[in-house]
C-alpha cells in the first residue's frame, strides 16, 4: 500500500477548482461587459453628438463671400440630453478661418481626407472631451471648400452610462456566478451523498458482519457498492477458510502428538524388548509426518508473507524448473520413480518471487512423489501460449476425483477423504499462484493420474 | 490692471481692526445683485459666521462676466453671483468652477443646477410693470398677445412710453430678450410693435422702475419680477402683471470659483443660500423671491392664484450658450435693433 | 573420520554424538564459536558440523573467518530458518553442503560421509562412492572390490558422473567431453555406453538416473 501524502475533501476540491473555474469566467465577463458598456455609452453618445453637429451645420448660410452660421437652439438643446456635460465648439470657413466658438479648440491630429464625420478624443480647458468633427462641402459662386463644425463633450453622461450598464451586467453576471455556485454546491452535495451513506453503513457494522450493503439504484455507485459486497463476501469465505485450516491444522498436528506420545508411552510399558524397535519405527514415522507438516505450516507462512511483500524480479522459468527437477531427481535416485522434462520452445520470463515460485512448484512435485505409486512417471513441462507460462506437472498417482479438484485449489480447504495430506501443499500453491496474479488448476493426466496445471503471465521487464 | 466698479467696497466685518488675521478668513463675493435686495442675506450670514470677512463686489451682470474673464487665476473671487444664467453658464462650461458638494443640492430642482457647479438660489419671475395712473379706466394687458393688440391698437398711448432692457448693455436684458424668443413665437410680433412705439431701453431695473413710477413711462416690458415687486410693495403708483400666457422665471446663480482661496467659507455660504434657513431668511426679508415656493409667500400666493399662469423657468444649461454665439449674439442685436431702431442713440 | 559439531542445543548435540558414536565416528562437540575457534586451532578435524544459529557469534562469522585463514576444512552446516535463504547464503560463505532441521540423522550421516570422502579422494586418487571405488590413476573402478570390466567409453563416461555427482549432464554435456569433434557421435551410442555402464554398476551404491528429456544424473545411495 502506498501512503497517503495529504487528505483533501473531494467536495472541497470541487468547489474550490469550480469556484476558480467561475471566477476565471466572471473576470473574463466582466472584461467583456467593460468594453460593451464603454462601447455602447461612446455609440449612443457618438449618436448624440453626430445629430448635434448636424443640427448645427444645417445653421451655415452663406451671404456673397461671406460664411457665417445661425446655431440652431436645437442643436445645443439635444445635447442637453447629457445634461450635466460641458460643451465646447468651433465652426470654421473654407480656408479654415475661425467663425465662431471657442477660437483655440484642440484640431484632430490626423490629416482630412475626403470623410465628413470624424470623432476623436481630446483635452480641452483640463477636461477630456469627445469631439465630433462634421462637415459640409461649399460650392457657391464666390466661396467654396469645406465648412466644419467641431462639437466637443465632456464626458460625464458616457461615463455613467458606462458604469451604469457595467454595475448592471457585473450584478447580473455576480447574480449568475452565485446561482451557479450554489446549485454547484447542491449538486456536488447531492452527488456525494452515496458515498458518506456507504460509509456510514459500513461504519455502522461494528465487528465484521456478512450483511451486503444495499443495492443502489444509481449507476456510478452500483459497482462500489457490487465491488464493497464482493471483496466482503470472499473476505468472509477466506476468513471462513482460515477458520477451518486452523481447526484443521491443530487437529492434524495434535493427532500426530498424541500418535506420538502414545507410542513412547507403550514403548516405556512395554517389558518385551523385541517390540521395541517396532514402537521406535512407529514413532518415527509420526515424528517424519509431524516435521513435515511443520515444514509446510511454515512454508505456508513464508509463501504468504512473501506474497504480501510483494516481491518482484525477472524470473527464468526454465532455470527455476530445471533446478527444482534436479534436487528432486538427486533426492529420489534411490527410488524407481521415472522424470521427465519438456520444454515447448522458448519461455518467457515471469514476473514474480523465485523462491515462493520454486516453493509451490516443489510442493507440487512433492505432492506427485508422495501420493504417487513407487513406480511413478512424473513429468515436468513447460509451454507458452499467449503471453502465459503453463507449468505442468503429471503423475501416475492416484489423481483427485473431479467433484473435489475445484474445492482442492482454493486455500485452506482440505480435501478430508486424504489422511496423509496436511491440505497445505495446495494452499501453498494457490497463495503463491494468486500472489502471481495466476491460474491454477487440477486436470486429469495422459498419464492416468493428476496434472497440475500453473498458469503464469509472462511479463514484460 | 482697470476694472470697472461701480462696486462699492463694502465690508461687513466688526472684525475690522483685527486685520491681517481676517483675511485668511474672508469670503470674497462678485455679485450682480443690488446690495439693497442682498443685504438682509449677507448680514444674516455674517451673524451666524462673525469671524468670517465678507467682501462684496457689485457689478452689473455684463461687466461682471467681463472682469471675471479678464482676472488671472489667483484673483478671482470665492463665489460669483448673476442673474444672467447664461453666462454664469458659459464660464462654468469654461471651467471657472469647482464642484459644490452639497447634499442640500438634492432638493433643489433639475433646471435650478447644472454639473453640481451653478446654483439657482432664486426665483424670479419676469413680469410687466405698469403706472396704475396711466392705466386708469383702461384695460390692463395680462398676456403677451394682449399687449401687442393693445401697443398696436394704442399707439399714441404707447409711443415714448415703453421701456425695456437695452439688450447691448444688459446682459440681463439679453437672455430675457433671446429666451423671449426660444420661449414663444409672438416675440417677433411684440418687437415690432415695441420698435413702432419708439420703446425706450435702459441699462438697469431701477432706472426703468422710477420713470415708470414718474409716469414718463407707462409700462416696462420684461421686468425682473423680484425688483419690481420689491418697489410696488412700498409705492402704489406701480402695478405689476405676471403674464398669463407664459412667464419667464430667472433664477440667480451662484458658482465657487475654481481657484478660489476660501472655498470653506464659499461653500458654505452657497450651502446658506440654498438651505431653508437662508431661503427663509430671503423670503422673509429681502427683496429676492426664494426659490423654494412654499417658503415664500410671494410666490406661494402667486402660485396658488386662481389665474392660471405659466411659469417657464429658465433651465441651467450648455443650450443657454447658443445665443452667446458670437455669430448668434451679432445677428439677434442686429435684428433687435431694426426692431427697435427709432430708439437708436 | 574425526568431527567437531558446533550446536548450543545439548539434548540435540548429544544425540547426535551417540548416534555417531554407534557409526564408529569420534564426535568432539562444543557449544560455541568461540570454543570451536579453539578447538580447530588445537586439534585437527576432517570436517565440522556447524549450526548457523547460535548464540553470540554465529556460525556464518566463524565460517567467514576460517575461510578468510585459509582453512578448507569441509563444513556442512545445520540450520533451522527458513531452508532457503540460509541455504543460498550458507554455500556463499563457504559451506560445502548444508542441511535443515529437523534432519534424518542416517541423511546426516550420509552427507557426512559424502563430504569426507571427497576430500580423501582428493588426497588418495581415488573416488570412493559407498562400495564403489574408482581410482583415478589407474581409471580402474571395484565394487565390492570386484573389478569392474569397463571398456574405454564406459570408463570415461563414469569418470564423468563421478567428477559430476548430484549434477545433471546433458547428452551434449557428456557428448561434448566424450568425443572428438571428429568423430562420430550418435545419441544412441551414448545410450547404449550407459546401458552397459549401468549393468556394471548394478550392486554398486552409483546411480545414475535418467530425466527424459533433460539429462542424466548420478547419484551415490549409501
Amino acid at each position: 500500500m502506498s501512503t497517503i501524502s495529504t487528505s483533501y475533501s473531494l467536495r472541497r476540491r470541487m468547489l474550490v477548482r469550480s469556484a476558480l473555474l467561475l471566477l476565471v469566467v466572471f473576470v473574463l465577463l466582466s472584461i467583456g461587459a467593460w468594453h460593451y458598456a464603454k462601447q455602447a455609452a461612446n455609440y449612443s453618445y457618438d449618436r448624440l453628438l453626430r445629430s448635434a453637429s448636424l443640427s448645427m451645420l444645417e445653421g451655415v448660410h452663406v451671404t456673397g463671400a461671406n460664411v457665417d452660421i445661425d446655431i440652431p437652439y436645437a442643436s445645443f438643446e439635444m445635447m442637453q440630453l447629457s445634461s450635466e456635460d460641458k460643451v465646447f465648439y468651433r465652426v470654421q470657413g473654407p480656408q479654415g478661418n475661425f467663425i465662431t466658438g471657442y477660437e483655440n479648440f484642440p484640431l484632430p491630429n490626423q490629416s482630412l481626407g475626403k470623410e465628413r464625420t470624424l470623432f476623436y478624443d481630446a483635452n480641452y480647458l483640463s477636461e477630456h472631451i469627445r469631439v465630433v468633427m462634421q462637415r459640409k462641402w461649399l460650392s457657391e459662386p464666390e466661396v467654396s471648400g469645406w465648412v466644419s463644425v467641431y462639437l466637443g463633450q465632456t464626458l460625464n453622461a458616457r461615463d455613467q452610462m458606462r458604469n451604469d450598464i457595467l454595475v448592471r451586467s457585473l450584478a447580473t453576471l455576480l447574480g449568475i456566478m452565485l446561482l451557479v455556485l450554489f446549485v454547484l454546491w447542491w449538486s456536488i452535495n447531492r452527488a456525494l451523498e452515496p458515498l458518506s451513506t456507504i460509509s456510514k453503513s459500513l461504519f455502522t457494522q461494528t465487528s465484521f458482519s456478512e450483511t451486503p450493503l444495499d443495492k443502489t439504484s444509481i449507476q456510478e455507485v452500483a459497482p462500489l457498492v457490487d465491488a464493497i459486497n464482493e471483496y466482503q463476501t470472499r473476505l468472509a469465505s477466506n476468513l471462513d477458510g482460515m477458520k477451518t485450516f486452523i481447526a484443521d491444522a491443530s487437529h492434524q498436528i495434535r493427532t500426530v502428538q498424541s500418535a506420538t506420545q502414545a507410542q513412547l508411552d507403550i514403548a516405556s510399558q512395554s517389558q518385551d524388548l523385541s517390540q521395541l524397535p517396532a514402537h521406535l519405527g512407529r514413532i518415527r514415522e509420526e515424528h517424519l509426518r509431524l516435521t513435515r507438516l511443520t515444514n509446510q505450516l511454515l512454508s505456508h507462512a513464508m509463501v504468504v508473507h512473501r506474497g504480501d511483500t510483494r516481491i518482484v524480479e525477472d524470473v527464468n522459468m526454465e532455470s527455476l524448473v530445471k533446478q527444482l527437477l534436479t534436487e528432486c531427481v538427486r533426492d529420489y535416485a534411490h527410488t524407481e520413480i521415472e522424470f521427465s522434462y519438456h520444454c515447448d520452445g522458448r519461455i518467457g520470463s515471469v514476473q514474480g518471487d523465485w523462491i515462493a515460485l520454486k516453493e509451490a512448484f516443489r510442493n507440487l512435485l512433492e505432492n506427485s512423489l508422495v501420493y504417487g505409486p513407487a513406480k511413478n512417471q512424473i513429468d515436468v513441462s513447460l509451454t507458452q501460449e499467449a503471453g502465459h507460462v503453463n507449468v505442468i506437472i503429471d503423475d501416475q498417482g492416484p489423481g483427485i476425483p473431479q467433484a473435489q479438484r475445484e474445492q482442492a485449489v482454493q486455500r485452506f480447504k482440505r480435501l478430508t477423504t486424504r489422511k496423509e495430506g496436511s491440505g497445505l501443499g495446495l494452499a501453498i500453491v494457490s497463495s503463491v499462484v494468486e500472489s502471481h496474479e495466476g491460474r491454477f488448476f487440477l486436470e486429469d493426466s495422459p498419464l492416468g493420474g493428476l496434472r497440475a496445471r500453473v498458469q503464469l503471465r509472462v511479463g514484460e521487464s | 490692471m482697470r476694472y470697472y466698479f461701480i462696486g462699492l467696497w463694502i465690508v461687513f466685518s466688526s472684525a475690522l481692526f483685527a486685520a491681517p488675521k481676517s483675511n485668511s478668513n474672508a469670503l470674497d463675493i462678485y455679485s450682480a445683485t443690488d446690495l439693497r435686495a442682498i443685504k438682509p442675506l449677507l448680514d444674516d450670514y455674517r451673524a451666524r459666521h462673525p469671524d468670517v470677512q465678507v467682501n462684496y463686489h457689485e457689478f452689473n451682470t455684463l461687466q461682471l462676466y467681463q472682469t471675471i474673464k479678464k482676472l488671472p487665476l489667483d484673483q478671482q473671487p470665492d463665489v460669483v453671483i448673476s442673474s444672467s444664467m447664461d453666462l454664469q453658464v458659459r464660464l462654468v462650461n469654461d471651467g471657472y468652477a469647482q464642484p459644490i458638494k452639497d447634499s442640500a443640492l438634492e432638493a433643489l430642482p433639475d433646471w435650478a443646477k447644472w454639473r453640481n457647479e451653478a446654483v439657482g438660489f432664486t426665483y424670479e419671475p419676469i413680469v410687466f410693470v405698469y403706472n396704475k395712473q396711466a392705466f386708469k379706466g383702461k384695460t390692463i394687458p395680462r398676456t403677451h398677445e394682449s399687449l401687442a393688440l393693445s401697443m398696436r391698437s394704442n399707439d399714441a398711448f404707447y409711443t415714448h412710453k415703453v421701456g425695456s432692457y437695452d439688450v447691448r448693455r444688459s446682459a440681463l436684458g439679453y437672455l430675457i430678450a433671446t429666451q423671449d424668443e426660444v420661449a414663444s413665437s409672438i416675440s417677433g410680433r411684440l418687437q415690432e410693435s415695441l420698435g413702432r412705439t419708439i420703446t425706450q431701453v435702459y441699462c438697469c431695473t431701477s432706472q426703468i422702475l422710477d420713470d415708470i413710477a414718474s409716469n414718463k413711462l407707462v409700462l416696462g416690458y420684461n421686468m425682473l419680477g423680484s425688483y419690481s415687486l420689491a418697489r410696488a410693495k412700498h409705492d402704489p403708483r406701480i402695478g405689476v402683471v405676471i403674464p398669463e400666457d407664459y412667464t419667464l422665471v430667472v433664477s440667480r446663480v451662484a458658482y465657487i470659483s475654481k481657484a478660489a482661496k476660501h472655498v470653506e467659507n464659499a461653500r458654505s455660504f452657497v450651502h446658506y443660500l440654498i438651505s431653508k434657513h437662508g431661503q427663509q431668511v430671503m423670503a422673509d426679508k429681502s427683496e429676492l423671491i426664494a426659490l423654494y415656493p412654499s417658503l415664500d409667500p410671494l410666490t406661494d400666493r402667486l402660485l396658488s392664484t386662481k389665474q392660471t399662469i405659466n411659469f417657464h423657468p429658465i433651465p441651467l444649461g450648455p443650450a443657454l450658450m447658443v445665443y452667446l454665439d458670437q455669430s448668434k449674439k451679432k445677428r439677434f442685436i442686429r435684428s433687435w435693433e431694426n426692431a427697435l431702431s427709432p430708439s437708436k442713440q | 573420520m574425526r568431527m567437531l559439531l558446533i550446536e548450543d542445543n545439548d539434548s540435540l548435540a548429544q544425540s547426535i554424538q551417540v548416534y555417531f558414536h554407534n557409526e564408529g565416528h569420534p564426535l568432539d562437540w562444543v557449544n560455541s564459536v568461540e570454543k570451536a575457534r579453539s578447538s580447530v586451532s588445537l586439534e585437527s578435524f576432517d570436517l565440522l558440523i556447524l549450526d548457523i544459529n547460535l548464540p553470540g557469534a554465529s556460525g556464518f562469522q566463524l565460517l567467514q573467518s576460517l575461510r578468510a585463514n585459509g582453512n578448507r576444512i569441509p563444513v556442512l552446516v545445520l540450520t533451522a530458518r527458513t531452508e532457503i535463504d540460509d541455504r543460498v547464503s550458507a554455500l556463499d560463505f563457504g559451506a560445502d553442503d548444508y542441511l535443515a532441521k529437523p534432519f534424518d540423522f542416517r541423511e546426516l550421516a550420509a552427507r557426512c560421509r559424502a563430504l569426507y570422502r571427497r576430500e580423501r579422494g582428493k588426497a588418495s586418487n581415488d573416488i570412493l562412492c559407498g562400495n564403489l571405488v574408482y581410482d583415478l590413476a589407474t581409471h580402474s573402478a571395484t565394487v565390492n572390490g570386484r573389478l569392474l570390466e569397463l571398456r574405454q567409453r564406459e570408463r570415461q563416461l563414469l569418470e564423468l558422473f563421478l567428477k559430476n555427482l548430484d549434477r545433471v549432464l546433458t547428452k551434449d554435456d557428456i557428448s561434448n567431453r566424450l568425443y572428438d569433434f571428429n568423430e562420430a557421435y550418435t545419441p544412441n551410442a551414448i545410450e547404449q555406453t550407459l546401458t552397459r555402464l549401468r549393468k556394471q554398476l548394478a550392486n554398486s551404491s552409483l546411480i545414475i538416473k535418467t530425466i527424459r528429456g533433460l539429462g542424466y544424473l548420478a547419484h551415490v545411495d549409501d
